[in-house]
């Protein structure tokens, strides 16, 4: 009989067969995520932390590649403090959101109430050692510009996109900038061209030339020596003065020239150069004896961005490289600080919105305890008058600007007279100065306390951070702040200025009328001042005031402009849109013409060669120019290609 | 079995909960990272990141679904949920990353590991729904896998029986051609592609040789083919079961070293 073939199971098995373990592989798998869990965590605590590591840090942050504490503290990631350490180590709170929004607004009082971020927010670490922590996601400056978010929160620019952008401060508010120079485009211009200059072009970049490194981004700056003193050198002489309005010699730096004086007591300087010392020293003279008031706040402003600088470079010393006692010292002076401070805000005085009320009786404490008579007299004046505002809520806007500026300066004079009666107030001063120079027309006192506490508290915090890394095995590191150098040059242009023109102090003696005439015939033979000749042929000098030119200045205040790039670029394609337009319009995409009119320089700056003046309304076109090739698909149109985030490291 | 067969979800519902559940994901992705900037440290981006670990850490609770803890009711549940979850898991991963590449060893092991366990655990799906299919598609024969070795050895002691009292070229066929092969359990990966792969060519020389022997011996060689079939079934058995169970070999260590690096990941964001 044939075998019968097996259809489904073969016969029952004569035992049970062994099945595979339950946990056969789970338990080895388990073991093994354990083990691993225990060997990383025990390389972690040996210091081997790359494996950890979400990924590779920046090539300039290598070095803390595996020093996780450098930057980050324990549940509580990597915290700004850390980063201030080396990037902002001079305390002045440069990088935080509160100073971005206070260089955006202006506003104390929106600085003070906005929420803080940490740099790690938008600088993201662990991208690679190729990254770029300064290039910041877009969708970071929307967080708060997104047109979605709410009017309420009183954000003036928000945008979806370069498409949404708003017109230009400037020219939205149809803003007037004051250049502090006279200055004709047409009268330069004209003469060029007719000269024989190769068009538009050329007699622009006579003055306006780019920089010349490969890596620069605008154009070179203007100065007298170089652009001017050719055609203008012969109208710096000035004219014969009484000798007895002016100090013949003066011991001040490079002083050069010589003097003629006539048998009638006239002296002339031949020689005159641009910023010739001997002028400006006179100049300031005779300003101290014609227009104190104003002499003591242009005074007041060099020293008190002396004591500003002193105060930035002083606290520029990096926290990394102190010893632990001196930590501990300066940790003792912030919290005495911070208690006079929180003190002062407690009080009912200055927390009302009766502004500048307790300073200014505090200018008047001050000057009475001085042992100068004037400044005393002057005091019982400022006290006299603030008795009436005492126990008064007084609106900010109270004052006019104007007003504000009066009051300003009349304070400035006082602590000016202060500080020359009893030196030994001198710090006292130089700290009043400062905090005087720092009120803000329109902001309560109250607020600029407020965000006075907060900065200490936040140094405190940096204080404290320190000394808890020391505590943990960091050591001294020498660290060197990127803006320190320019701040001391600074100070050093400052200490000269003020060492050269502003040694007048104290109250200048009383003038009769003709010795006024006579003072101010010499402030004009000086300076050319309201005859629009000398130094006045260019400089706007009121009341011998003379303050640099600042051109351009209210158009890129938070944002940066190349015109070498914009220059020299080849022109973008237009976008696929106006291709596709063009395709079906039979249009060529663009001329050559069309190229060179794009290039000109009165593309942009259009009509400057007609006008007569140097100009108080921007020369700039409209920001739909900018789209026509900041555009999707063109060239780059995110925001960080224009705007700064953080104020610069020098403020000026 | 056909393709279209093995790929169609055993529960239509579940798979597509799981589609629905991915779309939600990436569509959420899309709105977060338009609106906000997306950091797996904070926002959906950790949530994504909260979603996919608590996904992983219940996926390793597997095994415990023949236990009497059966939160899910039947161990199918489980298995559905093992699935489709892990599937939704690998998508919360990528988002929670941002759908970019990462940028560290920690990163791209993380990544690694999440692909190769979610792509090996679809592999085995497809086996477990395959294998068994075709097994008992193709084969006579049903065997466990633990008893195939000893099912083995009584064709061979069968055999050994039959071919005691055969002719001598009977004999001579069965000791010189055939016995060897009924020894032990060979599996072959040929199985996989057809699981009667070389069957006809295997049989050929029973075929030949039963046209030279009487009619006895006849009977006695086509017994011994059947033996060799039966035999050659049991091999693609074994092939084939040794598959479904070797597959989480690469499954299961890589799901435990995964939940490892996974704890050091949780620890490093706690930490730092």
């Amino acid at each position: 009989m044939p075998r019968k073939p097996t259809w489904g199971t073969p016969g029952r098995s004569e035992h049970f067969p062994k099945l595979r373990g339950l946990y056969l592989l789970f338990i080895p798998a388990v073991l093994l995520g354990i083990v691993v869990f225990v060997m990383l965590g025990a390389f972690q605590t040996i210091g081997v932390r790359g494996p950890l590591s979400p990924g590779d840090v920046t090539s300039a942050h290598a070095v803390y590649d595996t020093r996780c504490e450098a930057c980050h503290v324990s549940r509580a990631g990597a915290v700004s403090v850390r980063c201030q350490r080396c990037h902002d180590t001079g305390g002045a709170a440069r990088l935080t959101q509160s100073a971005h929004v206070l260089f955006g607004s202006g506003s104390v009082t929106k600085s003070g109430a906005t929420e803080d971020l940490q740099c790690a927010r938008c600088h993201v670490e662990h991208r690679g050692s190729q990254a770029r922590l300064a290039d910041v996601e877009e969708g970071q400056c929307l967080r708060c510009h997104a047109s979605w978010r709410p009017a309420s929160e009183g954000l003036a620019y928000r945008i979806a996109s370069f498409a949404g952008h708003p017109e230009f401060k400037v020219l939205r508010d149809n803003q007037q900038g004051n250049p502090r120079l006279l200055f004709s485009h047409k009268a330069h211009m004209k003469p060029m061209l007719k000269e024989g200059a190769a068009g538009e072009w050329e007699t622009c970049t006579r003055c306006h030339a780019p920089e010349r490194e490969a890596a620069a981004r605008d154009l070179e700056p203007i100065s007298f020596e170089q652009h001017c003193l050719r055609c203008h050198g012969d109208e710096l002489a000035m004219q014969p003065v009484p000798l007895k309005d002016v100090q013949e010699t003066v011991e001040v730096r490079d002083a050069g020239g010589a003097f003629q004086k006539t048998p009638d007591g006239q002296i002339t300087k031949t020689g005159v150069r641009h910023r010739d010392p001997w002028i400006l020293f006179n100049m300031r003279k005779l300003q101290w004896e014609l227009y104190p008031e104003e002499y003591a706040r242009d005074r007041a402003a060099v020293f008190g961005r002396m004591s500003q600088l002193q105060r930035r470079i002083a606290q520029a010393e990096p926290l990394a490289g102190i010893d632990v006692e001196a930590l501990k010292q300066r940790e003792a002076g912030l919290v005495e600080e911070l208690r006079r401070l929180e003190s002062r805000t407690s009080q009912k005085r200055v927390a009302n919105d009766a502004a500048g009320l307790a300073r200014l009786q505090e200018v008047a404490a001050a000057a009475l305890a001085a042992a100068d008579p004037d400044a005393q007299k002057r005091a019982a004046e400022i006290k006299n008058e603030a008795q009436p505002l005492e126990g008064k809520t007084v609106a900010p806007e109270a004052l006019s600007v104007d007003e504000f500026e009066a009051r300003r300066r009349e304070l400035l004079a006082v602590l000016d007279a202060l500080g020359a009666a009893d030196p030994s107030r001198a710090r006292t001063v130089d700290d009043l100065r400062r905090r005087v120079l720092a009120l803000v027309p329109g902001e309560p006192a109250g607020a600029t306390l407020q965000r006075a506490v907060k900065q200490r508290r936040d140094d405190l915090a940096r204080v404290h951070d320190e000394i808890q890394l020391r505590a943990a095995g960091a050591g001294v590191e020498s660290r060197v702040l990127p803006e320190r150098l320019a701040l001391q040059l600074d100070l050093q242009r400052q200490t000269e200025q003020a060492q050269s023109y502003f040694s007048f102090t104290g109250l200048p003696p009383a003038l009769s009328d003709a010795d006024r005439q006579r003072k101010q015939a010499a402030l004009t033979a000086l300076t050319g001042e309201g005859a629009r000749e000398r130094c006045a042929k260019c400089h706007a000098i009121v009341h011998g005031s003379l303050q640099p030119p600042r051109p351009a200045r209210s158009v890129m205040v938070r944002a940066v402009f190349a015109h070498k790039k914009h220059l020299i670029a080849p022109l973008p394609q237009p976008g696929l849109v106006a291709r596709i337009k063009a395709t079906f319009r039979r249009e060529p995409p663009s001329s050559s013409e069309e190229i060179q009119r794009r290039y000109r320089c009165a593309y942009c700056h259009e009509g400057i060669q007609k006008a007569a003046d140097a100009p108080r309304k921007p020369s700039i076109p409209a920001v739909q120019s900018c789209r026509e090739c900041h555009h999707a698909g063109a060239t780059r149109q995110d925001c960080q290609i224009c705007h700064r985030y953080h104020p610069p490291g020098v403020p000026s | 079995m056909n393709a279209s067969k093995v790929l169609r979800p055993k529960n239509a519902r579940n798979f597509w909960l799981m589609i629905a559940g991915c779309a939600l994901l990436v569509v959420l992705y899309a709105a977060g990272s338009y609106a906000w900037p997306w950091s797996p440290k904070r926002g959906l981006g950790l949530a994504f990141g909260i979603l996919a670990a608590s996904i992983f850490v219940f996926e390793m609770l597997y095994p415990f679904r023949r236990s009497k803890a059966r939160p899910l009711s039947t161990a199918k549940n489980w298995l559905q949920a093992h699935i489709y979850l892990g599937v939704l898991a690998l998508v919360g991963v990528l988002g929670h990353a941002g759908f970019d590449w990462p940028h560290g060893v920690m990163g791209w092991a993380l990544l690694l590991l999440s692909l190769w366990t979610t792509f090996t655990g679809l592999l085995g799906v497809w086996l477990q729904k395959w294998i068994p299919s075709a097994l008992s598609d193709g084969l006579r024969v049903e065997a466990l896998y633990e008893r195939i070795p000893s099912l083995v050895q009584k064709l061979l002691g069968e055999a050994d029986n039959l071919m005691a009292d055969a002719s001598d070229i009977v004999e001579r066929f069965y000791r010189s051609d055939v016995r060897e092969r009924l020894v032990a359990v060979s599996p072959s990966w040929s199985y996989v592609f057809d699981v009667r792969g070389g069957r006809e060519r295997a049989l050929e020389p029973f075929r030949r040789m039963s046209q030279f022997v009487d009619a006895a011996e006849k009977e006695r060689v086509d017994d011994l083919e059947t033996i060799y079939t039966e035999k050659m079934e049991l091999d693609a058995h074994y092939s084939l079961q040794g598959i479904l169970r070797r597959w989480l070999v690469f499954h299961v260590p890589t799901a435990g070293l995964l939940m490892g690096l996974l704890a050091i990941h949780v620890f490093a964001w706690f930490w730092y």
